[in-house]
């Protein structure tokens, strides 16, 4: 019996099924449901005006792929090809001659600037040091003083634990919205979660699906309720956000730039996952402090996975050996969830590509965000040796 | 005869808790985190959604330093084995070694993972090298036998009695799952079939040869049964029970 032919042509919930089962029906899982969403806030999202700068930013629907024959050597990502890499890559995605005038066409001297970096799988999966210590060093080519980076992410105990610390990164500041004091507490003596005071709760993701978590959850997600709140870090530290996330998956679909930024920008994400996954990643980019701020994504690949994440396990991670680069986060994710679907189906992972597992790209697309059709995405391959 | 053999088993335990023993002593932890239920967000954020799928209780997470190697060890409470298989068998793939010692485990490059009772285990490890290996493999022997408990009293898995049958190794293709994203990341037709419906368990042995997949979907309510079996093609069904329907594709 062939795979296809296991269900009956019959209909599923009023649906009628395509011929090729894998790609028929409404899908029931939060990573895949097309169902009726919870209300949420987005409109006020969309309220606020756009600016020159917001997604997608300089170079709508442009994505610079860079490859490396082996730019991971003994499983660690190696510096040298990294720049190379990055370096090939700018200068192919803004046309340019001079790194420096690159560099300077997203950021100025005067930014402060929010790496956004993506170290929760842990120490094996994390956005390489090869890749942000290469971002550090083009931006300091650049122009860029060392005290206006900032290396930022939800939780600042994953960056500690992942390498990004002050002995690593001298000079540049560090620093997550969910934190602990040097004896491992979350709480202060007035009682309040540290985190409490690094949240802008003037400007929230508002869904109506209620966060409720015990007292061993609560330090993790700041506050239960049905608003997420933004961190200060997008809202008031910095000006410009360069978004890193890594090229890896969540079990059917894949966690690019719009997830990086989305879930760790705001607090309270547990309710957000199941039934909200795919609006909650194209919805919260799509308020100002992330849609007006995030001027460049560099997709690390070069260490990536194509199973078993978000997390990490050694057997499903892999070298993808590239890096994608663009100003629009919709294109760099499309782009980065084929290549992590091709290697699924080469794997045997599965057999298709299905599009609802893409959808927050399309969600993306529809809030304006950037380019979502492959047809109308402009890749270029630069190769560096 | 019934005295050797007392000594022979007696000498074993002895021996046996003397290795368990000995490693102890050579493990230093370096670190060690608990979390709880949802805290489980705390240590893996979005991925956390899979084991509370499977009902996760909680989860000792440790870096310890053995025989001078680098070692991350996870230890997951599940509900029952079966959900310590699920979780497990969520994870593996492509395995070095499998079910080796007459248990379900799996070996890969830079990883050791066993279902244990209602335990997952994971262990990893830093270098493909047969000394880390050899490590992991003490290092779960240790953890998997924890104080008061012997190795006889720890439950194991009851894997179908369709899939008894089956070529071994099991690890890695046969998963057992009961909600809806463990059953994405193996195979979203199963999960097409299974729309709208709750509180079923699902075994699928993932062969990769067509025609060789088998599937054993058991139902609370004999009701979903008739629903999911209206959805099937006939000539798929091997065969079938008040509660259960057990296909091949």
């Amino acid at each position: 019996m062939k795979r296809r032919d296991f269900f009956k042509l019959v209909s599923i919930g009023g649906a009628s099924l395509a011929i090729n089962p894998v790609i028929k029906a409404a899908e029931s899982t939060g990573f895949l449901s097309q169902e009726e969403k919870p209300a949420t806030n987005i409109k006020d999202a969309l309220a606020v005006p756009r600016t020159k700068h917001s997604m997608p930013g300089l170079y709508p629907g442009k994505v610079v792929k860079c490859l490396h024959d082996k730019p991971v050597v003994e499983g660690v990502a190696s510096e040298e090809a990294a720049y190379k890499m990055l370096k090939e890559g700018m200068l192919s995605l803004t046309n340019q001659k001079s790194l420096k005038k690159a560099w300077r066409k997203f950021v100025s001297p005067k930014d402060i600037i929010g790496l956004k970096v993506n170290p929760v799988a842990g120490k094996i999966l994390t956005t390489s040091h090869a890749v942000t210590k290469s971002v550090i060093k083009q931006l300091e080519e650049a122009g860029i003083p060392r005290e206006n980076i900032v290396i930022w992410d939800r939780r600042e105990m994953q960056l500690t634990e992942t390498g990004y610390t002050k002995e690593n990164y001298p000079g540049i500041t560090i620093t997550g919205t969910e934190c602990q004091d040097e004896k491992g507490g979350y709480y202060g003596n007035d009682g309040k979660l540290y985190a409490e005071e690094r949240v802008d709760k003037n400007q929230f993701f508002y869904a109506d699906v209620v966060g409720e978590y015990d007292a061993y959850t609560i330090p993790f997600m700041v506050n239960g309720g049905k608003e997420s709140y933004f961190t200060k870090i997008v809202t008031e530290k910095v000006t410009k956000i360069i978004n890193l996330p890594i090229l890896k998956n969540a079990g059917p679909t894949t966690t690019l730039c719009l997830k990086n930024l989305a879930y760790g920008s705001v607090t309270n994400t547990g309710r957000l996952h199941k039934n909200l996954w795919h609006e909650t990643s194209a919805y919260v980019c799509a308020f100002a402090p992330l849609r007006d701020k995030v001027v460049l994504n560099i997709a690390d690949g070069l260490i990536g996975c194509f199973d078993g994440g978000p997390g990490a396990n050694p057997q499903f991670i892999c070298n993808y050996n590239m890096l994608l680069i663009g100003s629009d986060p919709v294109a760099v994710d499309r782009i980065g969830h084929d290549v992590v679907v091709k290697k699924r189906i080469d794997e045997g992972i599965q057999t298709v590509d299905k599009p609802t597992a893409s959808r927050f790209i399309d969600l993306a697309r529809e809030l304006q965000l950037g380019i979502g059709d492959r047809n109308k995405i402009e890749v270029t391959e630069v190769t560096c040796t | 005869m019934a005295k050797k053999i007392i000594l022979i088993m007696a000498l074993c335990c002895v021996s046996y808790y003397a290795a368990i023993a000995q490693t102890e002593d050579e493990i230093t932890v370096i670190r060690e985190r608990n979390f709880k239920g949802a805290a489980l967000y705390g240590f893996m954020n979005g991925g956390s959604d899979l084991y509370l799928e499977y009902g996760f209780r909680d989860l000792r997470a440790l870096e310890v330093k053995y025989k001078g190697q680098d070692y991350s060890i996870e230890i997951y409470s599940m509900p029952t084995a079966e959900d310590a298989y699920g979780i497990y068998s969520q994870h593996t793939f492509r395995c070095i070694t499998a079910d080796t010692l007459s248990s379900y485990n799996c070996l890969s490059k830079f990883q050791l993972q066993a279902p244990v009772g209602e335990k997952y285990i994971s262990i990893v490890f830093s270098s493909p090298s047969g000394d880390l290996q050899e490590g992991a493999r003490e290092l779960l022997k240790h953890y998997s036998t924890p104080v008061n408990i012997t190795a006889d009293s720890i439950k194991t898995v009851a894997i179908p009695v369709q899939f008894k049958e089956m070529v071994r190794p099991l690890s890695g293709k046969l998963k057992f799952m009961r909600g809806p994203l463990a059953i994405s990341n193996v195979d979203s037709d199963i999960e097409n079939l299974l729309k709208n419906i709750s509180n079923y368990k699902v075994w699928y042995l993932k062969s990769g040869n067509q025609g060789e997949n088998r599937v054993l979907l058991l139902f609370s309510d004999i009701n979903d049964k008739v629903v999911v079996k209206a959805r099937l093609s006939a000539n798929t069904i091997v065969s079938e029970g008040k509660d259960y329907i057990f296909f091949g594709f």
